[in-house]
């Protein structure tokens, strides 16, 4: 036996072979750790265990105190953070909250502050690398970074969103300065990157990014396939300029819902499958991106005050887009809700006045112009009126994350927008949000004393139009639909591609105020909005968008209020996850009557099994007590039900794609119900079929035996317990903003469906992105959540933790105390403490 | 002598990490290689020494934060379950350390044997 470390016998091999084996080893751990190699990233500094990933682990929590210094502040900041990691900014002045509160968000969510932020000026490739590269050419050609820039150029550098935006971004730099390596977000770090400083121009290109999440609609161009398929007149009813369920939002000369049912036109003869220029688009689906708000007077109300409920739905992400914060200045601020990361203030919140909620008022802001050019690839002038105007061209230069140009290409402005080359002809966009902002209405809004201030400061803001709801503590509601609409010649619609060589053809001008949508103190005792049509045509005719969601959320928070005259906080919250459905309401009835009329032929003309199938089918149904619970065990065959449904009635709108036929767009299930009603029209024909002519019933009963197979095929025999719980078929999942699986909250189960007044259907990527209900008493008391945490750090506790109460439709208590000493040290988990840079 | 080496090796893999970046787990590897006998025992001892440093690390920020939730959350952004992950984290220092004190060792070697064969010469 040899001691271990004796000099081993002299062999030359084992000489070489040793240190050389050594050195590869060295060599190779030496290039992955600084390198990385292939799809292994740098791993050195990532697994550092003081400045790699791990670090995240030490700043999970915040820490109980800290004092820091941020250039410009003018007086001492106190921040004290409560028991749910809100901060509450307590500041001499506004524009110091303001600092405060750039600087709290970044150091809770900086890598959401850059990512948002370089998806809107399309820029990820700069930190992603090339896979981001056909997002950042797709944002780019829309413009928004160049209009945000545009803007900010034009905006008075001493006006109040000047200076709160410049405030915000000394915030937020302050603390990327002051960034310890071991600060850093783990995204940063997995990337290998470092943060980019903040500029205050990127608030507005947040708010831009609002107006492409809100108001970016190119239906034009799916509504000019649909009439190539199906004929103008077939398209206009299918996509109706006005809904044919109506349930406004001002209430006018009722009753309501109002069933606006005529019959619609047949589909041209056009081939099935015929060709139609430019790609086939999946179907649109309900509810994708939308809201609900309402509000009760004091006379319905248990309390005696006002109530006010707010949940925006958005995509849902981790973090979450909302942050929520109080900002506190004596004199000029007192204002607590949810802010976006890079906006400086409460977007939506209440003050100790006003409570205020936002939805979406899906108002056509955007039309789509044919144009002529003089060369399609390398175009240099536009044809208007007659002439040859120039474009405006702009060079684009896409880079990597070392600087390294990835591409480049060119986008092309005319007068109204910029110019989409694909298709089958140039298009050039105009659209309002790349024209105007929200101005500092959202600033002032948090200053209001009363409703009728809060409306007055709303007047100018433009874009993207909201269904501003607001109540106060003297029990005054109100709701406007707040934004600039504009007046088209001519028939007045948008929802058609428009003649892009006459300026005839552009907007001339925009919709007086008195004439939006509005109510104030309806006799009803409530008001609500849902996306639905805003205003009745019959009250107003006027263009404001076409095929606007069916109003089913609407219709069933009606119907909430309408039976509950002393409304509560509580009810309003277990309103806000209702699992009743008006769109079930109104279909199953109809889908049984019409079922039941198939059965006795079935039973005489087909197998014996299909009639027993439909026979069962109805039972099923019949048995459903039209409630998305989790465990319900009848809704999965209800919307398998109605997706066959679809598929027969909208055939007509198939288009070749690359994978087969797909539906360009699908008409809203408010038609769907409007072609129920109609027993002969055409579209009940599946031309798939050429060998039979279908008629409704048949439809329906193949539906409902389509859709008992497909569910057994998945989960079994309905009679198995929990076999076809509603969660088996449907879960929410929220996403981290980079997708990955690890930091996302997946598969939760959710007592939401397509249309119930919290909605969730697809992929269940969207939903009640924040819950807020307000009691607008002496002192106003707000309750809330959102589907995440504060902190972006996916190891901290605050990262989901309000998650389980969202999912329990449960709502926070949300602190609104006056000083710092009011909240209580019970309550108080941590506190910052900012002092004006270069103080003792 | 083993024990003290791994606790050495350890201690200044701890500071030199902290100061100066996962890198200089190599430098702790060579100084080992080229100040130890070499051989085998010292390529393991300043392995499990590096090893034990960034453990050490480790459980250090265990106890203000949640390591273990990291390791969960960025194990599988790399395919690797958490537990393979914090593996990980222990073996690249290891390999680090223990391949740079081969090189040095055997370097030092070389150096010897031909400092050995001028004089004989």
């Amino acid at each position: 036996m040899t001691p271990r470390n004796a000099p081993a016998s002299f062999n030359p091999p084992m000489r070489f072979f040793r240190p050389a084996f050594g050195a590869l080893v060295l060599a190779i751990l030496l290039v992955i750790g600084f390198r990385g190699a292939g799809p292994v990233p740098p791993v050195g500094g990532m697994l550092d265990p003081w400045r790699g990933v791990w670090a995240a682990a030490s700043v999970a929590d915040l820490p109980r105190r800290a004092v820091e210094p941020i250039p410009g502040l003018t007086d001492t900041v106190s921040v004290v953070y409560d028991d749910r990691a809100v901060p509450h900014v307590f500041a001499a002045s506004e524009l110091d909250a303001f600092r405060a509160l750039g600087y709290v968000v970044a150091r809770d969510r900086l890598f959401q502050l850059e990512l948002q932020t370089r998806a809107t000026a399309g820029t990820l490739t700069e930190l992603l690398g090339r896979g981001a590269l056909e997002s950042d050419r797709s944002q780019r050609s829309v413009g928004l970074a160049w209009s945000a820039e545009r803007e900010w150029a034009a905006t008075d550098s001493t006006s109040r969103t000047a200076r709160a935006a410049r405030a915000y971004a000394a915030g937020v730099n302050a603390w990327i300065e002051g960034l310890s390596a071991r600060d850093l977000p783990l995204e940063y770090r997995l990337l290998g990157a470092r943060p980019m400083r903040w500029k205050p121009q990127y608030t507005l290109y947040l708010m831009k990014r609002m107006g492409y999440t809100l108001a970016f609609n190119t239906f034009e161009r799916q509504r000019q396939r649909l009439a190539m398929l199906s004929g103008d007149a077939a398209a206009s009813a299918l996509f109706p300029v006005h809904s044919p369920i109506q349930q406004p939002i001002q209430p006018g000369p009722g009753p309501y819902p109002r069933f606006d049912f005529t019959p619609l036109p047949a589909p041209s003869l056009r081939s099935l499958g015929a060709a139609v220029p430019g790609a086939a688009t999946g179907a649109g689906e309900e509810d994708a991106i939308g809201s609900n708000n309402w509000a009760v007077s004091p006379r319905r109300s248990a309390s005696g005050h006002a109530l006010l409920a707010g949940d925006p739905h958005l995509d849902l992400t981790l973090p979450s887009i909302w942050y929520e914060a109080h900002l506190a200045a004596p004199g000029a601020l007192d204002v607590y809700g949810v802010t976006i990361p890079g906006v400086p203030g409460v977007v939506i919140g209440f003050n100790r006045d006003v409570a205020w909620s936002f939805t979406n008022t899906e108002s056509d802001v955007l039309d789509m112009y044919l144009e002529t050019l003089d060369d399609v690839a390398n175009p240099t002038v536009y044809l208007l009126d007659g002439t040859w105007r120039p474009l405006e061209r702009r060079l684009e230069r896409y880079l990597g994350p070392k600087g390294e140009v990835l591409s480049q290409g060119t986008i092309y402005y005319t007068h109204r927008g910029p110019v989409a080359l694909t298709g089958d002809r140039p298009t050039s966009l105009r659209w309002l949000a790349l024209e105007a902002g929200a101005g500092d209405a959202l600033l002032r809004a948090q200053q209001a004393r009363n409703v009728d201030e809060w409306l007055r400061v709303m007047e100018s803001f433009r874009t993207p139009a909201q269904n501003g709801i607001v109540a106060d503590r003297q029990g005054t509601i109100a709701i406007r639909s707040t934004g600039a609409f504009p007046i088209r010649p001519g028939d007045g619609r948008g929802d058609r591609m428009r003649d892009g060589t006459a300026s005839q053809s552009d907007w001339v001008g925009f919709w007086p105020l008195a004439r939006y949508p509005f109510a104030r103190n309806p006799a009803q005792g409530y008001l609500v909005s849902a996306n639905q049509e805003p205003k009745d045509p019959r009250a107003d005719p006027g263009y404001l968008g076409s095929n606007w969601p069916s109003p089913w959320r609407a219709m069933r928070i009606n119907q909430l209020l309408r039976a509950d005259s002393a409304v509560t906080a509580d009810a309003m919250r277990r309103y806000q996850t209702d699992p009743g459905s008006a769109r079930a309401d109104a279909f199953v009835p109809l889908l049984l009557q019409l079922g039941r009329r198939r059965v006795q032929p079935w039973a005489e003309t087909r197998e014996p099994g299909e009639a027993a199938d439909l026979n069962h089918a109805l039972g099923l149904l019949e048995r459903w007590d039209r409630r998305y619970t989790r465990d319900n065990p009848h809704a999965v065959l209800f919307e398998f039900a109605m997706q066959e449904m679809q598929s027969r009635v909208w055939d007509e709108l198939l288009a070749p794609g690359p994978n087969g036929p797909r539906r360009v767009a699908t008409p809203g299930d408010a038609v769907l119900l409007q072609a129920l009603h109609d027993s002969v029209t055409s579209w009940w024909d599946d031309r798939r079929t050429t060998d039979v002519v279908e008629t409704r019933e048949e439809i329906v009963a193949m539906s409902l035996t389509a859709a008992l197979e497909r569910a057994r095929g998945l989960y079994g025999e309905p009679a198995t317990p929990d076999a076809w719980r509603w969660d088996r078929a449907h879960r929410a999942n929220i996403y981290h903003l980079l997708g990955i699986p690890s930091f996302s909250a997946l598969r939760l189960s959710v007592q939401s469906g397509p249309s119930t007044i919290s909605p969730s259907s697809g992929d269940g990527t969207h939903g009640a992105s924040w819950r807020m209900v307000v009691d607008l008493g002496p002192e106003v008391q707000g309750f809330g959540v959102y589907p995440g945490g504060q902190s972006g750090n996916p190891a901290s506790p605050r990262y989901q933790d309000r998650l389980p109460r969202w999912l329990n439709g449960d709502l926070d208590t949300l602190r609104f105390p006056r000083s710092s000493a009011d909240l209580g040290a019970g309550r108080t988990v941590a506190t910052l403490t900012l002092i004006p840079e270069g103080a003792p | 002598m083993t024990y003290l080496r791994i606790a050495v090796v350890a201690a200044v893999t701890v500071a030199a990490t902290i100061l100066l970046g996962w890198w200089s787990v190599a430098a702790v590897g060579i100084v080992s290689g080229l100040v130890s006998p070499p051989g085998r025992a010292t390529v393991l001892e300043t392995g499990g020494g590096a090893a034990l440093g960034w453990a050490a690390i480790l459980a250090a920020s265990a106890v203000s934060g949640p390591i273990w939730v990291v390791a969960q959350r960025v194990g599988p952004v790399f395919g690797v379950p958490a537990s393979g992950f914090l593996a990980i984290a222990l073996v690249f220092p290891a390999l680090l350390a223990g391949s740079a004190a081969l090189v040095a060792g055997e370097l030092r070697r070389f150096a010897l044997v031909a400092e050995g064969l001028r004089r004989a010469s």
